[in-house]
């Protein structure tokens, strides 16, 4: 075989899996099958992510709201809703970041 | 974060030990309650907090905190004063004041405060770890 190595490799995946690079967002974007594989997604954990940092946010709303309410509740137990809120918002943050940047590395690749 | 519910669950148990002590300390004169006889210093009883689930060897660390088991009267005699006036004074003329030792609810305040304290420090400990860790690469 006189072909390149690493071009071999690509051109066979290319024939058996054409869709190799975008298992993720093809199984995130079509309504999950009853046959697929369980594993989660990339962009369902985000999701997901997402999710809990707005839950974590409503509860220390509510927890705010009793406090308000119900000045014989202690106040640590707002202060750490709050934390908890704040310290999922800024993990959540740092993946946005480290998502963008990655992004933004792909796109400057030189082709 | 476990560390942080951890430190909660002392924070709530420290903040209700502490409400166990004022009650004490606010009822150090109360000479009759309804369940009657003078008023008996009430204790906090805690411990490890165990769910059915750690019971049962499916949770292997058992770290669960901490949680408030009940209350307990102390057991000490009330301590007698000769009050003949009082409308409170029993057949001999005698009072029976409420035997708390307010040394001793004060060192417990001081105790309870400083473990509060404590459980505030652990917990500030754990955040700082969990933000320091979202400094990781940079």
């Amino acid at each position: 075989m006189s072909t390149h190595p690493v071009a071999a490799i690509a051109a066979t995946h290319a024939v058996t899996e054409p869709d190799a690079l975008m298992p993720a967002l093809t199984q995130a974007t079509g309504p999950s099958k009853a046959g697929a594989p369980t594993h989660t997604s990339f962009l369902q954990m985000i999701s997901d992510g997402l999710d809990k940092v707005g839950q974590k946010a409503a509860d220390a709303d509510a927890q705010v709201k009793a406090f308000i309410l119900d000045d014989s509740m202690p106040p640590h137990r707002v202060i750490y809703a709050l934390e908890q809120s704040q310290m999922s918002l800024q993990m959540m943050l740092q993946v946005r970041n480290k998502v963008v940047e990655d992004y933004q590395d792909i796109m400057r690749m030189q082709l | 974060m476990k560390a942080m519910e951890i430190s909660m669950s002392g924070l709530d148990v420290e903040w209700r030990r502490l409400e166990v002590i004022a009650n004490n300390l606010a009822n150090a004169n109360t000479v009759s309650t309804p369940d009657g006889g003078p008023y008996r210093a009430m204790r906090l009883l805690s411990g490890p907090k165990t769910s059915f689930k750690g019971h049962m060897g499916t949770d292997a660390s058992g770290l669960n905190g901490v949680a408030v088991y009940g209350m307990e009267a102390e057991d000490t005699p009330p301590h007698k004063v000769h009050e003949p006036g009082n409308p409170a004074a029993d057949a001999n003329g005698d009072v029976s004041y409420p035997g708390i030792d307010h040394a001793a609810e004060m060192m417990l305040m001081i105790k309870t405060s400083r473990a509060y304290e404590a459980n505030l420090v652990a917990m500030n400990a754990a955040r700082e770890m969990y933000v320091k860790s979202l400094d990781m690469g940079h």
